[in-house]
């Protein structure tokens, strides 16, 4: 066994052992094997990139079992840059909550509320092992179990936020486990009729197949419960409050990265487990369309917002259409398919790459604005900024990723989809992606430009606490976010050959 | 076999019907223990087109089954938390807090 | 053709979904649960899945039906304005709007169900031909132990995070409290409401009953029917037997609750990484050792998922700052 396949096997179970681990330990020392845990993840991460990078496809066959008795994971191309992600803003905030315990939410103590929640450590290590095991898994019902690992940890964190978070996690979790089930029934339809669970051998069985209805309707469960968990418009509106209620460590956590697991998993049933089916159009249209009215409806909500969390929040619903934008391009047209489809899939995942990191540095930020000014009114907020200039400088940079300015991942992103809009000549797809960048310039600069303005001269300025050391130590950890925003514009060309490895054509 | 491809249809059915008023149900109701119920009577439904498909062959195929009894345990799993949730938040209802918190 | 029976189970099935999904009252779609729980473990019986049917017996009808029947007898009329009110106008809207969609989607998922063309599942012969390799006799619980050992793991890490979960929406985060190494929770210490006397002695009887049972389907599980989950769930029950009928188990709670949770899933991660050692993959285990491996694993689960079960309802109380 090589050391890329222990990888595989133990980038999802490390953490787990990590999170059950810091169940039992007192509480410096659970904060301390937080951070070796997600060194160590980071650490474990690099074996599948070199493999993946050298053109090889990692595969580990899981207890020596085949498919489809057994489990196979592989670390394809789609795997190996959601893995880097994951550990490059997992490692960022894993150091912001070690220093800042404040962030990781209250819990209820004999007298009363206290900041700092001991439980965030098992919960977020647990998500941490759910989302590599989403990233890994080559088998259908395995991809449930780990989709549920994600959701049920995710709701918990949003619930570390004491009593106004609640009600948005019970709303989450209505809707999270809601899409799961509805991708098990889409499972069990695609069961019925290729008698396997792992996605090569589905994808084999389903291209032998005569009548494309069974195989349709179980992707469009499959979708419609996937759409619901990544919160396409018009299923977004538990997004907002959960997001913005949830802790300051957790937010980024959730829409960083959350939410890219069900869209991997999405990229997974059309790309690797179904095979193009006939009367799929009208599907893939849809989402084009739904993506469309995400990206514009998004934009106009979060420039309506007089709080920052809440904005960036409604950010995120906008973000998120871009990448259905692409479904329709995914389709083979009458022109030179497969390199317009590698083209918009490399650019869906560049977009979700880039928003990964820059939505976690905003999150953070915002998050920090809150926990230290004890709100998040922007109006409360104004020239917050004078005193965070490292802050300030991380968020513009981050807001340069969202935007899509180059030499950010979201530009490279935007700008393959936008070639392939043009070889495809859906022009449409040109407006929308335009329109949104104008109109995120917009309520980009309404959430940052109060920060920057000259306070009012009230005696209850934010300024009266000093900042403390540690505090400067979480300002870095939105910096790392801001600058790695911008650096891995540089990998874009990259990224493409990444995605070669191990992908469906 | 092939007698029973009926029952196997019959009970595929009955799970559909199940999975498909209990999605319906959630979306329409308020009443959060209502919600959780019907979203557990969507996840028994889609167990139940799991176990007829199980029964498809002869004896009833394990790793099906198998797959039921996890299916099972996460909707114990999920059912838990919300169940907790439901109650910290009515308990919330019953005696608002004090302005104090936070 | 079907028969009668199936027919009558079926349409029963049926009816009790309506019955916990239509009514307004909380205390009869909790109700109407327990009954659907009943029924569709007979339905697992006609299906000749019998491990299933005693996970939905234990699991689905006992735990399941008894967390919401729990929750609707501690508060029967949800509080807080218009729980359960439909919208003032057109109140017979919604109602006809979903049985119209729900009507509709069923017809179309059942004309896609009878035009399938059924194909049966691949895995049949490996997974009688590698049997052997996994140590156990029991096919089931090959595939949740041996062939799919992976998806149990994940399963079982779920369980034990819902654990952490709802320990954490709980006094002190749920971990130890201030200046000890003690679980911190309140729920320990509360008193549970007082139980009539003859209730509390049959508690106490059953509940040994409910741990030998519980056992024999631990053990029963490498050779027949039975394995780590179903013996949880009836523990689970057992505790949850005992603290009802007020017998103090609080030391046990404090003391171990903690490290029983995580037990299970700490020694299935290691067991695992018995394979990496050896050169084998993940989750490999050699035919000599299989046996000893797979029955610690799944004695150390059984205890963490009884363990978790029972949180689920220890800390249903609510802590009192919340009230």
């Amino acid at each position: 066994m090589t050391l890329a396949q222990f990888s595989l096997g133990a980038l999802a179970l490390v953490p787990l052992l990590g999170a059950a681990l810091t169940m039992v330990l007192p509480h410096p020392a659970r904060r301390a094997l937080g951070v070796v845990t997600s060194l160590l993840i980071a650490g474990l991460t690099v074996p599948v990139m070199i493999s993946v990078i050298s053109g090889e496809l990692p595969e580990l066959v899981l207890g020596g079992f085949e498919a489809p008795l057994g489990i196979h994971l592989r670390g394809d191309g789609l795997a190996a840059v959601f893995l880097g992600v994951t550990s490059l803003v997992g490692v960022t905030i894993t150091g912001y909550a070690a220093v800042l315990p404040k962030s990781t939410g209250t819990y209820l103590s004999s007298t009363a509320w206290v900041p700092g929640h001991p439980g965030f450590w098992p919960l977020w290590l647990g998500c941490w092992s759910g989302l590599n095991a989403v990233y890994l898994s080559g088998d259908l019902f395995n991809l449930y179990v780990s989709l549920e690992l994600v959701g049920l940890t995710a709701v918990a964190l949003v619930a570390l936020g004491g009593r106004s978070s609640w009600e948005p996690a019970l709303r989450y979790l209505f809707i999270a486990v809601l899409g799961s089930l509805m991708f098990l029934a889409g499972v069990g339809l695609l069961v019925s009729v290729t008698g396997t669970l792992d996605l090569q051998q589905t994808r084999g069985e389903l291209e032998g197949l005569e009548d494309p209805t069974l195989p349709l309707l179980a992707l469009t469960l499959m979708t419609v419960g996937l759409a619901m968990k990544v919160a396409l418009l018009p299923m977004h509106r538990w997004l907002v409050p959960a997001h913005s209620a949830a802790p300051s460590a957790v937010s980024p956590i959730l829409s960083g990265l959350v939410i890219k697991a069900a869209m991997v998993v999405m990229l997974r049933c059309w790309l690797w487990a179904v095979p193009v089916l006939q009367g799929s159009e009208w599907l893939a249209w849809m989402l084009g369309a739904l993506g469309a009215a995400g990206v514009l409806i998004g934009s106009v909500l979060a420039l309506r917002q007089d709080r920052l969390k809440p904005l960036v929040a409604y950010s995120t619903v906008a973000q998120i259409g871009y990448w259905f934008l692409a479904f329709p391009l995914l389709l083979p047209g009458e022109n030179d398919a497969a390199q317009l489809a590698s083209g918009a899939y490399g650019g869906v995942v560049a977009m979700a790459v880039g928003h990964a990191i820059a939505k976690a540095g905003l999150f953070t930020a915002a998050g920090f604005l809150k926990d230290r000014c004890g709100t998040d009114e922007m109006s409360a907020l104004r020239g917050a900024g004078a005193h965070h200039p490292v802050l300030i400088l991380a968020m513009g940079m981050c807001a340069v990723g969202l935007l899509g300015l180059p030499i950010s991942l979201g530009f490279s992103g935007k700008w393959q989809l936008a070639t392939a809009a043009v070889a495809a000549e859906h022009w449409w797809v040109i407006l929308v992606v335009a329109a949104g960048t104008l109109l995120s310039a917009a309520y980009m600069l309404r959430g940052i430009a109060p920060l920057l303005l000259q306070a009012e001269i009230a005696e209850d300025a934010p300024a009266a606490s000093p900042v403390s050391v540690r505090e400067r130590v979480g300002e870095i950890a939105v910096l790392v976010l801001g600058v790695a925003t911008i650096c891995t514009g540089l990998l874009g060309a990259g990224l493409s050959d990444l995605l070669e490895v191990g992908s469906w054509w | 076999m092939e007698a029973g491809i009926d029952i196997v249809s019959w009970y595929l059915l009955i799970g559909t019907v199940m999975t498909i008023f209990g999605i319906v149900r959630l979306l329409l109701v308020r009443d959060l223990l209502a919600r959780l119920i019907a979203l557990d009577v969507t996840g028994i439904g889609v167990l139940v087109s799991l176990v007829a498909l199980a029964a498809r062959s002869e004896p009833t195929d394990p790793v099906l089954q198998a797959l039921v009894i996890t299916g099972l345990v996460i909707a114990v799993a999920f059912t838990g938390l919300g169940a907790v949730l439901i109650r910290r938040l009515e308990g919330l209802q019953e005696d608002p807090p004090r302005g104090d918190h936070q | 053709m079907i028969s009668l029976l199936d027919l009558g189970l079926g349409l029963a099935v049926l009816a009790v979904t309506g019955l916990s999904l239509i009514p307004r009252s909380r205390l009869v779609i909790s109700m109407g649960f327990l009954v659907l729980g009943v029924l569709v473990a007979i339905v697992w019986l006609r299906l000749n899945s019998l491990d299933v049917a005693l996970a939905e017996a234990a699991i689905g009808t006992g735990l399941l039906s008894g967390l919401m029947v729990w929750l609707a007898v501690r508060s029967p009329v949800p509080p807080g304005a218009g729980g359960m009110e439909s919208s003032p106008r057109l109140p017979w809207l919604r109602p006809v709007l979903g049985l119209i969609s729900g009507t509709a989607l069923t017809v179309v998922a059942a004309a896609v169900w009878m035009r399938a063309e059924h194909q049966l599942p691949a895995w049949r012969e490996p997974a009688e031909t590698q049997l052997p390799a996994s140590g156990v006799e029991h096919q089931i619980t090959g595939v949740l132990l041996a062939f799919r050992a992976y998806d149990t793991l994940l399963e079982s890490g779920i369980l034990m995070l819902t654990a952490a979960a709802v320990l954490a929406l709980s006094r002190n985060g749920g971990l130890s409290g201030e200046g000890t190494r003690q679980l911190g929770i309140h729920q320990i210490d509360s008193p549970m409401p007082p139980v009539p006397s003859a209730l509390a002695w049959a508690a106490r009887m059953l509940a040994p009953a409910l741990v030998l049972l519980g056992l024999w389907l631990l053990f029963a599980g490498s050779t027949d029917s039975g394995g780590a989950f179903q013996s949880g769930a009836v523990l689970a029950a057992a505790l949850i037997m005992l603290r009802s009928a007020q017998v103090d188990i609080s030391v046990f709670t404090a003391h171990w609750l903690r490290p029983l949770l995580v037990g299970g899933v700490v020694v299935f991660v290691l067991a695992g990484l018995l394979g990496p050692v050896l050169g084998l993959p993940w989750l490999s285990w050699e035919p000599e050792w299989a046996f000893a491996a797979v029955l610690s694993v799944e004695v150390l689960l059984t205890a963490g998922i009884t363990t978790g079960l029972y949180t689920l309802f220890l800390t249903l109380e609510n802590p009192e700052g919340v009230r």
